[in-house]
């Protein structure tokens, strides 16, 4: 799908905020060069990076209802970026810690089982996202369910449950600001100060 | 303390592998750790150019991209029935067998991982779920000669040569090819799943069999005479390649036989469980309790596709017309199924799926389930549902203690 270069960046942001993932799909085909360009400089095997560059999309998505609000963008992402790539630098402590400088060297600090370790990266997110998701209030659910389900935006979703647009953005954001308390205290992302960008 | 000097040469020599072992500890030691965490990001973002020249759109990481979407996707939950606004069917079924394969080869790296997240993390619910991963897929093959085969890591390729035949494993499933005349006298192997192990095979005469957790089945490398006979314990699904000429007969230790023509079932005979079940799906069996086990009532049964005999030792087989044929094979298809469970029932599949002991603390709450979930999810996930549904618990080492 090529970029449609009639959405500008903000456009593409507020579609995105929107939760519309044809957006955020071309919004990853625009900056996941740029991204994976950062972490090259510095994550060094080709697994951590591809896991960090998988876990700044999850914490962009996350931090949807947020993107419009963001004055730099590029150096927001960078923050986002430079946080993924010390958690997974970090989580390979113990790999690290047994190599000799020339096993690190011959080795290049490779993953020891580097496809199976990516999965589990994604599971251990993909489960603290489903415990924030369990614990939503029933109504919470339904709003949530037919923005990530069935594809609905906010004037969609108010009008099928005839509630005004404020309260569902409102809900949304409640859900996401959820999970990001629950990926936080799970250690997979840290607290973004929004105004400092 | 650090500064933002030595940060960037830490990190600069860490690229470029010119960090002497000395150095190496002190990236590792100090600068990857939380209190040196913003310092790190600093510098890191300091190096890292705004619009370099950058090469294109990479489209092999869409796959990357379409997990991204999908870890936000509301799909699974459980719920009890007081509470039927929470009830969902899960959506990503289709990955739940298949993670749970991927997750195979990941739990060798589990040890490391938790070591090294030692003191640098909080135990949160992501800690405990570290600590209880889902089951996976594994057996022990024990040969003739006594011999143990760990099946859980080997690749492709050939395990064994035995008399007849040659034991080969292809994509994670034990199957016999036949390389020789049959022998006058078959050797036997057994294949153990130990607790959070599942395990597919393929006997000697192409009959598939789905080994559950904690389950074993005893069977020859080559089928000769009149019968087809296995023996198994714990819960087994079959696939039994039809032979009208030589019966297939299934014994469950020494309390009960099923004797088939060929034909889909499933076996569910826990010794932990009070009841032994034979669910059909097609074809047709014949289940036989065995006489010296005193059984009272009728001591064996015929069923058609779609019923299920239950045996127990009260009141021996009762068929049962409209078996739930979803729930029954919900473990083969990578699924937890609790319609109308009790909290027995869902304690004792997870006791089996994630190797660990249930007590109750003061007797066995009456809480009816309802739901499906898929079963590649941790324990900590598994968990925060039950705690939605009015169970109370905790854990204590790999004792999950339920209060009243």
């Amino acid at each position: 799908m090529p970029i449609n270069q009639n959405y500008n960046d903000k456009e593409l942001l507020l579609l995105v905020a929107e939760g519309d993932e044809h957006a955020f799909a071309r919004f990853f085909r625009q900056w996941s060069p740029l991204l994976q360009h950062w972490i090259h400089r510095l994550v060094k095997d080709d697994n951590s990076r591809l896991e960090a560059l998988q876990d700044v999309f999850i914490q962009i998505w996350t931090y949807r209802d947020k993107l419009p609000e963001v004055a730099n963008l590029t150096a927001w992402l960078k923050t986002v970026t430079t946080h993924q790539c010390f958690r997974h630098l970090a989580r390979q402590k113990a790999w690290y810690a047994q190599m000799t400088s020339q096993t690190a060297e011959a080795a290049g600090y490779p993953s020891p089982e580097p496809g199976a370790e990516h999965h589990l990266n994604f599971k251990e997110i993909q489960a603290v996202i489903q415990q924030a998701l369990a614990t939503l209030t029933p109504q919470q659910r339904q709003i949530y369910r037919l923005s990530r389900e069935e594809g609905l935006n906010s004037d969609q979703i108010a009008r099928k449950l005839n509630l005004s647009r404020g309260h569902v953005r409102n809900t949304i954001s409640a859900v996401l600001a959820h999970i990001r308390t629950y990926l936080l205290q799970a250690g997979k992302i840290f607290w973004l100060a929004w105004i400092l960008f | 303390m650090m500064n933002k000097e030595d940060m960037a040469y830490l990190i600069q020599g860490y690229m470029q592998n010119t960090l002497s072992d000395a150095e190496r500890q002190t990236f590792i030691n100090e600068a990857l750790t939380e209190e040196n965490r913003e310092l790190y990001q600093e510098v890191a973002a300091s190096l890292l150019e705004d619009s370099p020249d950058l090469a294109p759109f990479d489209e092999k990481l869409w796959p990357l991209f379409h997990q991204v979407l999908i870890a936000d996707k509301p799909s699974l939950q459980i719920a009890s029935k007081t509470n039927p606004a929470a009830r969902r069917l899960p959506s990503i079924r289709k990955w739940g067998w298949a993670a749970a394969v991927v997750l195979l080869a990941a739990s060798s790296f589990l040890l490391l991982k938790r070591f090294a997240n030692d003191g640098t993390q909080n135990r949160s619910p992501s800690a405990i779920a570290q600590d209880f991963p889902p089951g996976r897929n594994g057996a022990v093959l024990t040969l003739a000669n006594g011999r143990n085969i760990v099946l859980d890591s080997l690749e492709n390729g050939m395990v064994a040569h035995q008399s007849g035949a040659d034991v080969v494993l292809k994509n994670g499933e034990l199957a016999y090819d036949k390389t020789a005349a049959t022998p006058d006298e078959p050797e036997f192997n057994t294949m153990t799943t130990p607790k959070g192990r599942q395990y597919q095979l393929t006997l000697p005469d192409g009959t598939k069999v789905w080994l559950n957790s904690a389950s074993s089945i005893r069977f020859p490398t080559a089928f000769i005479g009149k019968e087809r006979r296995v023996d198994i314990h714990g819960e087994a699904y079959f696939e039994v390649a039809k032979n009208a000429g030589m019966p297939f007969r299934v014994r469950v230790g020494d309390d009960m036989e099923i004797e088939v023509l060929g034909t889909h079932f499933n076996v569910n005979a826990y010794e932990n469980e009070n009841t032994y079940r034979t669910t059909l799906l097609e074809g047709r069996v014949k289940v036989t309790a065995f006489p010296d086990n005193s059984y009272r009532g009728a001591a064996s049964g015929v069923i058609a596709p779609g019923q299920q005999a239950a045996m127990s030792r009260n009141a021996g087989i009762t068929v049962l017309n409209n078996a739930d044929i979803n729930k029954t094979m919900a473990w083969k298809n990578g699924l937890f199924n609790f319609e109308g469970a009790t909290l027995e029932e869902v304690m004792k599949q997870l006791e089996r799926w994630y190797d660990i002991e249930v007590i109750y603390e003061n007797g066995i709450p009456d809480i009816a389930f309802d739901g499906k979930m898929t079963k590649d999810i941790p324990l900590a996930g598994l968990l925060v549902m039950l705690e939605k549904s009015k169970v109370h618990f905790r854990l204590e080492g790999r004792k999950l203690v339920v209060l009243p």
